[in-house]
């Protein structure tokens, strides 16, 4: 069988072009799989270390959102947050809530969402042990924030302004205390369990990887479209 | 009903699978961009679990109309590109029932 050099470029172009398909199917997949993790209601973990599920620097994990964590370490920074919105009951509200940044050991660093904004800063010197859930970085605005202010709880936005390596996301603290062992007190917001910020469902995502993997397939027939054409009509091909 | 010639013949098969799905995808694809993806990015957001299911049963159809896209586009001895937007038809509101209208016209036009 004579193979020109024209059907081997066609093959080569229409193998990439399968591949992406083929990524983009996977991708699919794991977005369905991220979904799932992520919709599923469990009830809560023992608490744990957060350095036992998530590193500084790197990304937070579908399984790290919404544990119980504790840590410890010192406030090095105070931020504001304004207007950040609070679900109590069925009624939503803004607040300004408060959150500082804790520096743990070995130069790293997580946002920690005390409560409430008082009306003066606590001071709190001395390592702290905070009792908290780990949540997601925010990606959208809910101000627009100035000097001192987060637009968003999300430490990318005082990576320029800290050496320290930060975790990704921050904790909602539920309780501090001292390295005595004695309580700070504020006003404490709610920290529930967070719903599934992944679009879609589950079974839509595995219907976009059928989709996807099916275009590649259709595109691996391509460069055999006219010969197909040809046996269908059982003659030369009219284009 | 009119006798169909043998070219007719040979296609109204593929041709009538093609035009089911082109309707049905037609439709589809306008409750998706114009219930479906509004509620869910733009307004009455909170009743935007109401209207999942379009994008599920759009995603799982879609492949039926792909197929019998390329099968129709197959049997009437297309081009490739014909092919291409053929199938890329069923994705955007109103594009697949053109081309539903268009395959009934080139039927007739076998005549």
């Amino acid at each position: 069988m004579k193979i020109s050099k024209g059907l081997i470029a066609q093959l080569v172009v229409a193998l990439l072009i399968s591949i992406t398909f083929i990524g983009l199917g996977n991708w699919q997949l794991n977005r369905a799989h991220d979904v799932k993790i992520a919709k599923q209601f469990a009830p809560d973990s023992p608490r744990i270390s957060l350095e036992k599920i998530a590193t500084a620097g790197s990304n937070l994990t579908p399984d790290a959102i919404n544990r119980l964590v504790s840590v410890s370490g010192k406030y090095r920074e105070i931020f504001l947050a304004p207007k950040q919105p609070l679900a109590s009951g069925n009624k939503r509200s803004l607040v300004n809530l408060e959150v500082r940044l804790l520096e743990l050991p070995g130069n790293r660093g997580i946002l920690i969402v005390r409560g409430i904004e008082g009306l003066d800063d606590q001071e709190i010197i001395g390592d702290v042990k905070i009792n908290g859930r780990l949540y997601p970085r925010q990606t959208s605005d809910s101000t627009r924030a100035i000097n001192g202010e987060l637009s968003r709880i999300d430490p990318a936005l005082i990576v320029g302004r800290s050496k320290l390596e930060l975790f990704d996301g921050f904790i909602i603290a539920t309780s501090e205390a001292t390295k005595f062992g004695q309580e700070i007190l504020t006003s404490r917001i709610p920290a529930p369990q967070l719903k599934s910020k992944v679009p879609g469902n589950y079974w839509q995502h595995i219907s976009y990887v059928f989709v996807w993997w099916l275009m590649a397939l259709l595109v691996l027939l391509a460069p055999f479209y006219n010969s197909m054409k040809e046996r269908e009509s059982g003659g030369k091909v009219r284009t | 009903m009119s006798q169909l010639n043998p070219r007719q013949a040979a296609l109204n098969g593929a041709m009538v699978r093609f035009r089911i799905m082109a309707i049905y995808a037609g439709v589809m694809s306008l409750l998706l961009w114009f219930i479906n993806v509004p509620t869910h990015y733009l307004i009455f957001e909170s009743s935007h679990h109401y209207f999942t299911w379009i994008a599920l049963v759009h995603g799982f159809t879609y492949p039926i109309y792909v197929l019998a896209a390329f099968h129709y586009c197959l049997k009437a001895r297309k081009s490739l590109t014909s092919t291409i937007l053929f199938i890329l038809a069923g994705t955007l509101p109103i594009a697949s029932f053109i081309a539903e209208r268009r395959t009934v016209k080139e039927f007739k036009a076998l005549n």
